[in-house]
């Protein structure tokens, strides 16, 4: 990456967005003109249940700079209990991430129903303003070597 | 009728687009039924796209309703943004105008509004929008916040393109001129449309009460006080606060906020309940308790109507959470007019009249029937009979159908309901009108709307085509196209990459197969729009949709990035490559079915079984009674007649011979069942004797092979331990005093005591009995009739007379039953003294002097609740569970209130929930339609996005089957790995992350495709 030093660092971020709640939101954010920042690349999921915590690995390893996954709020998920099930994975994985000595805010989890555009655009603001303070994801240059 | 004289239309027509329109039209839909689905409105779901949160949980859930007829991404979105079912036709904005012809041959009359904005060309940009200098009110915020002329009705883009508001329109041709698609025309015609169907549901809703038929409430003049409805868009993200309850006047945030209930309902002129305003208004005020836990809440009522599954507990929970409760009806709402808060006259703790002080206030406004009706009622037209309160008239045995034969009713249309009890009626009233209706031809794919099966070798290597749309300048004004373009060329995968100014016009959609054809293209992307994958993506492209991807480039990139073109062509260059990766590891998409058994099992005797055993059979599917008593009918054979004068032992009867006489419906009485094994479709099931054989061997076994399961087993009235019951011959409960009214053997009583909720809603049975109010005005009602000077008291804590039951509560104290509050603290004393009951009753509604009513009746009548059966071991022989009351649980308490989470397995009557007679028969309908349903197309399909086992690293362990939410992963005893059974599969994924051999995978998207996609973006 050609990162101007005296540029702003722009992270990139992989959203794992469910398909029924958040993409929902997502879409109305934009459609409302809501503007937020553009970090964060999003793939759509049909269940926030069915983030494996390696995709998360797998992006960081890679190099993104933050992790976002989001879904239906608590009991809105549309396949039951998807988003409690990924709720504990992710605690488990910011404990293994911690052990490890790997910086386990870089991963995200939120909850934003389809009717929570405002909520999305603030959701996407408060992540990237946060992985923006942590700075570049040093694992991805270290995996490079 | 038989099936066969029968005449048959060609569709359904369901005129109300509402939640209960909704769930009709897809439960037809489902069954293999063309539908014209039709509302005034330009957007579907009625008021509930106003809401975003119900009860019980706090939950939207809308999407639960749908079902899973195509599972792949591409058809599957949120129903806030829209319905999308090829068998189902939507009109917008269409109205019910005129109908000629009978039951199986109605021809109706539809009438459009004028179309200003034509849909087909409309593609969402708001250019319009943003230009139209006209403001109004915006009704979607209740009037809460401004929108313009040309609007959009919902947030929910989606699903609709603009349309004009023509009373507010002042033509002055902005929109037109500015229009980048020509699509508005500023005097269109309103058209209107012959359509011919076999049967009509309707599904009109209700009208919210117009708050200036009470303007002691100053709703309107006060700006703090607010309808209940109008709470909801504050309380919404959606909504003009964007979620925060700022009240109008000041917006600042309400330190206490009071609830009035019982505005427009129960009221001299609405002489009924509007059922579902004490349950909003708990659930509205948990939400402001957990959002702002130090603002007070303050419910004034007149009796809180908790009497659905769940309710009491909830109830309960408010009380907890600090929610206070004050038994008043309010007579008058004052302004403080330096400050905007709201003076209202309570009752103090005293009984004394005191002045209370709010911030805010909400009115629990009532439902009022659609002024549609009058027109529905004309007899020129469909006729039907309304009754007194201006309803659809139905009766208590035929709930969902009215006057005119072919024409049927759900939701409110027929009286104030809620969601869960719109869908059951929904689902009842499409079982009936399906049968005046043809079937059309189920595809062969599963029947997705989009193209043909895969024409393509799917192995062979991807060719993907990429189609940017600029959306007129929409997209390219802000993303740079030629970049994209040349960045899109330059993926592996891709062949050929063109822009186009709209994607979504008729002829650029008709042009993509043949380009794609013409360089050898068999993949496509296409980066445009959210409606556009949604709305228009359906019929155009002859295309399986697995080989297709949209990018949604305006929403998601282009719009809110407006500032930043350079980092959005960026991201629209990250997700293009991520898209065409994800094609580029697609796997071939296979739809897998399983064939159905055309039988269904009905576990129970009572009447719910038995009306659940007729419908299934009225479809011509085999059917198996199963239960443990020796005779069909459970309590109904106990009752005579109901509030509305019913002759239940005549309904009861007929209804014994009808499944006695059928030779395709089987009883199996004193059986039970033993093991259930299999799955939809294809349901094992061995049943044992409960009666040894005489002859000493081993209890008889059979076994049944079924394709879907009806549970439908009774509840018992509970014998009570309190007040004498037992000890003293004077003291019996409903049932039995029903028993000595129908043999004529009350014997000479003069006074009668009655009292309420013995042994519910306490701490042991924390539910409402919902039955036992009604039973004890319909006795009181007849001791009335026998003896009209005989005195009737009965003790209760709050009249459950819900819904137009209310009526019946007022006729009763018309005819002079008296009735007094108890305290649940303080219950009434019962003592025997002399051979007399003396029962005291600490009065609690007015001052007196001791403070207590002492009476010696003759007899003392008990309303216990029913309680059901220890059903634990067959709802673990079933895979289900119940809930702490000891009920089935549904799979969705609102929106799929007769399905369990295992599939292919209903419940109705009282092993739902207890429920009155004609309610029962409502859900044994839907039961029955709902288990006839996934009969009809003779197959289970599966979906296009099912999880798949790699069957060589599968150790076994079977995780993923205790994981998987629809029981989808069975063990494979003889291979020792798992399998999927696909028609079960929903696609979610959870499999997949939990084992943790690697051997689950979802097809259609994979961990390859995932982990492809992230590098992609990176
Ligand atoms: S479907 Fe949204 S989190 Fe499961």
């Amino acid at each position: 990456m050609s990162d101007n030093d005296n540029k702003e660092f722009e992270p990139t971020i992989i959203g794992y967005f469910c398909n029924w709640c958040t993409y929902a939101a997502a879409d109305v954010a934009g459609s409302s003109r809501l503007q937020y920042p553009h970090n964060v690349r999003a793939i759509r999921v049909m269940c926030s249940g069915s983030v494996d915590p390696l995709y998360v690995l797998r992006a960081l390893f890679s190099g993104a700079d933050g992790v976002l996954i989001a879904g239906c709020r608590p009991g809105d998920c549309h396949y039951i209990s998807g988003n409690y099930k990924e709720r504990r994975r992710i605690l488990v994985l910011k404990t293994i991430l911690e052990t490890l000595g790997m910086e386990s805010d870089r991963v995200w989890l939120r909850w934003v129903g389809a009717s929570e555009s405002p909520k999305f655009a603030a959701t996407m603001n408060e992540v990237t303003a946060a992985i923006k303070k942590l700075g570049p994801n040093p694992i991805g240059n270290a995996w490079a070597i | 009728m038989s099936e066969t004289k029968r005449k048959k239309g060609k569709a359904v027509l369901v005129v109300g687009g509402g939640a209960a329109g909704i769930r009709a039209s897809l439960d037809l839909a489902e069954m293999g039924h063309k539908v014209y689905l039709c509302d005034r409105k330009p957007s579907l779901g009625g008021v509930l796209v106003h809401t975003d949160r119900w009860f019980p949980d706090n939950h939207c859930g809308m999407c639960k309703m749908l079902p899973i007829f195509s599972r792949d991404d591409k058809s599957q979105f949120c129903l806030r943004s829209g319905l999308v079912h090829p068998n189902i036709e939507l009109l917008p904005m269409t109205e019910f105008d005129s109908v000629t012809g009978e039951a199986g041959d109605f021809t109706v009359t539809v009438k459009s509004a004028p179309a200003g904005v034509n849909p087909e060309l409309c593609v969402g940009c708001g250019t319009c929008n943003s230009v139209c200098p006209v403001e109004v009110p915006d009704e979607f915020n209740e009037g809460l916040s401004q929108r313009k002329a040309i609007y959009l009705r919902t947030p929910w883009l989606p699903s609709n393109s603009y349309v004009i508001d023509w009373a507010a329109c002042t033509k002055c041709g902005e929109c037109v001129a500015h229009c980048p698609t020509k699509a508005i025309n500023l005097s269109p015609q309103g058209s209107s449309k012959k359509i011919s169907v076999g049967s009509i549901i309707l599904s009109t809703g209700i009208e919210q009460f117009n708050t200036e038929a009470a303007s002691q409430y100053g709703h309107g003049r006060y700006p703090n006080v607010l309808t209940s409805i109008e709470l909801e868009r504050l309380l919404s993200q959606s909504g003009p606060t964007e979620g925060v309850m700022l009240r109008p006047s000041d917006k600042k945030v309400p330190q206490s906020v009071a609830f009035l209930q019982c505005v427009g309902s129960r009221d001299m002129k609405r002489n009924y309940c509007s059922f579902a305003c004490c349950m909003y208004a708990l659930k509205e005020a948990m939400l402001i308790k957990k959002l702002y836990p130090q603002v007070e809440v303050e419910i004034f009522y007149m009796d809180m109507r908790v009497f659905g599954k769940g309710y009491h507990r909830y109830y309960e929970q408010a009380k907890a959470a600090g929610i206070k409760f004050t038994r008043c009806r309010v007579p008058l709402v004052k302004q403080d007019f330096q400050n905007g808060d709201l003076i209202i006259t309570t009752a103090g703790e005293d009984n004394s009249l005191k002045q209370r002080r709010f911030n805010m206030l909400v009115l629990s406004v009532g439902q009022v029937p659609s002024p549609l009706f009058q027109v529905l009622a004309d007899p020129g037209g469909l006729g039907i009979k309304l009754n007194q309160h201006g309803f659809c008239q139905t009766g208590e045995f035929t709930p969902v159908e009215t006057s005119t034969p072919g024409v049927f009713v759900c939701g409110s249309a027929s009286g104030p309901k809620n969601i869960t009890d719109s869908m059951i009626g929904a689902s009842a009233a499409a079982g009936k009108a399906s049968h005046y209706a043809i079937s059309v031809e189920w595809p062969e794919n599963g029947g997705p709307s989009n193209g043909a099966g895969t024409d393509f070798e799917i192995d062979a290597p991807a060719k993907t085509a990429v189609l940017l749309c600029d959306c007129g300048n929409q997209i390219s004004s802000i993303i740079d196209m030629e970049d994209l373009l040349d960045a899109s060329r330059a993926l592996p995968s891709v062949v050929y990459a063109e822009r186009a100014p709209y994607l979504c016009m008729e002829d650029a959609l008709a042009s993509i197969r043949p380009k794609m054809d013409h360089h050898g293209a068999n993949r496509v992307v296409l980066a445009s729009c959210a409606p556009f994958l949604t709305r228009r993506l359906g019929a155009s492209i002859d295309l399986d949709p697995s080989l297709i991807q949209v990018v949604n480039l305006r929403e998601e990139v282009a719009w809110p990035n407006q500032e930043n073109p350079v980092a959005a062509t960026d991201k629209a260059r990250a997700l293009i490559s991520m898209a065409v990766e994800r094609l580029r590891l697609q796997q071939p998409a296979v739809m897998l079915h399983i064939a159905m058994n055309q039988s269904a099992l009905v576990v129970g005797s009572g009447l719910a079984a038995m009306v659940a055993a007729r419908t299934i059979s009225d479809f011509g599917y085999e059917v198996h009674i199963v239960s443990r008593e020796p005779e069909l009918g459970g309590r109904a054979r106990n009752i005579r007649t109901t509030l509305s004068g019913s002759d239940v032992p005549a309904f009861l009867e007929d209804l014994r011979r009808t499944l006695a006489n059928n030779p395709d419906i089987h009883q199996y009485k004193g059986v039970e069942i033993a093991t259930v094994e299999g799955h939809a479709g294809n349901f094992h099931v061995i049943l044992t004797s409960t009666v040894a054989d005489p002859s000493g061997k081993d209890l008889a076994t059979s076994s049944l092979e079924v394709g879907s399961i009806v549970l439908a087993m009774g509840a018992d009235e509970l014998r009570p331990t309190e007040y004498l019951y037992g000890q003293n011959d004077k003291v019996i409960t409903q049932t039995e005093l029903e028993a000595r009214l129908n043999t004529g053997d009350l014997g000479d009583v003069k006074s009668v005591a009655m009292v309420q909720c013995v042994g519910s809603r306490d701490e042991d049975r924390p539910y409402c009995g919902r039955i036992c109010c009604a039973e004890a005005l319909l006795n009181a009602l007849r001791i009335k009739e026998a003896n009209p000077h005989a005195e009737v008291v009965i003790f209760y804590r709050d009249m459950m007379s819900y819904g137009l039951m209310e009526a019946d509560y007022k006729r009763a104290r018309e005819k002079g039953v008296l009735f007094v509050r108890y305290d649940p603290e303080r219950k009434p004393e019962v003592k025997a003294e002399g051979g007399k009951l003396r029962v005291t009753v600490r009065e609690t509604a007015l001052p007196r002097n001791d403070g207590n009513i002492v009476m010696e009746p003759d007899l003392l009548v008990l309303s216990v609740p029913l309680v059901p059966r220890d059903q634990t071991a067959l709802a673990a022989i079933l895979g289900l569970e119940l809930t702490e009351d000891g009920f089935f649980k549904e799979a969705e308490v609102k929106f799929r209130p007769v399905d369990c989470v295992r599939d292919g397995i209903f419940i109705c009557g009282l092993a739902h929930s207890p429920r009155g007679m004609a309610e029962s028969i409502t859900q044994a309908q839907a039961a029955g339609q709902r288990a006839a349903s996934i009969m009809a197309k003779g197959r289970l399909m599966s979906g296009r996005t099912v999880s798949e086992v790699k069957a060589r690293w599968c150790a076994g362990c079977q995780m993923c089957v205790d994981i998987c939410p629809y029981n989808a992963r069975v063990m494979d005893e003889s291979e020792g790995v798992v399998m999927v059974l696909e028609a079960l599969c929903q696609g979610c994924g959870t499999c997949v992350v939990s084992c943790p051999s690697g051997a689950a995978g979802l097809r259609g998207l994979s961990d390859k495709q995932i982990m492809s996609m992230v590098d992609a973006a990176l």
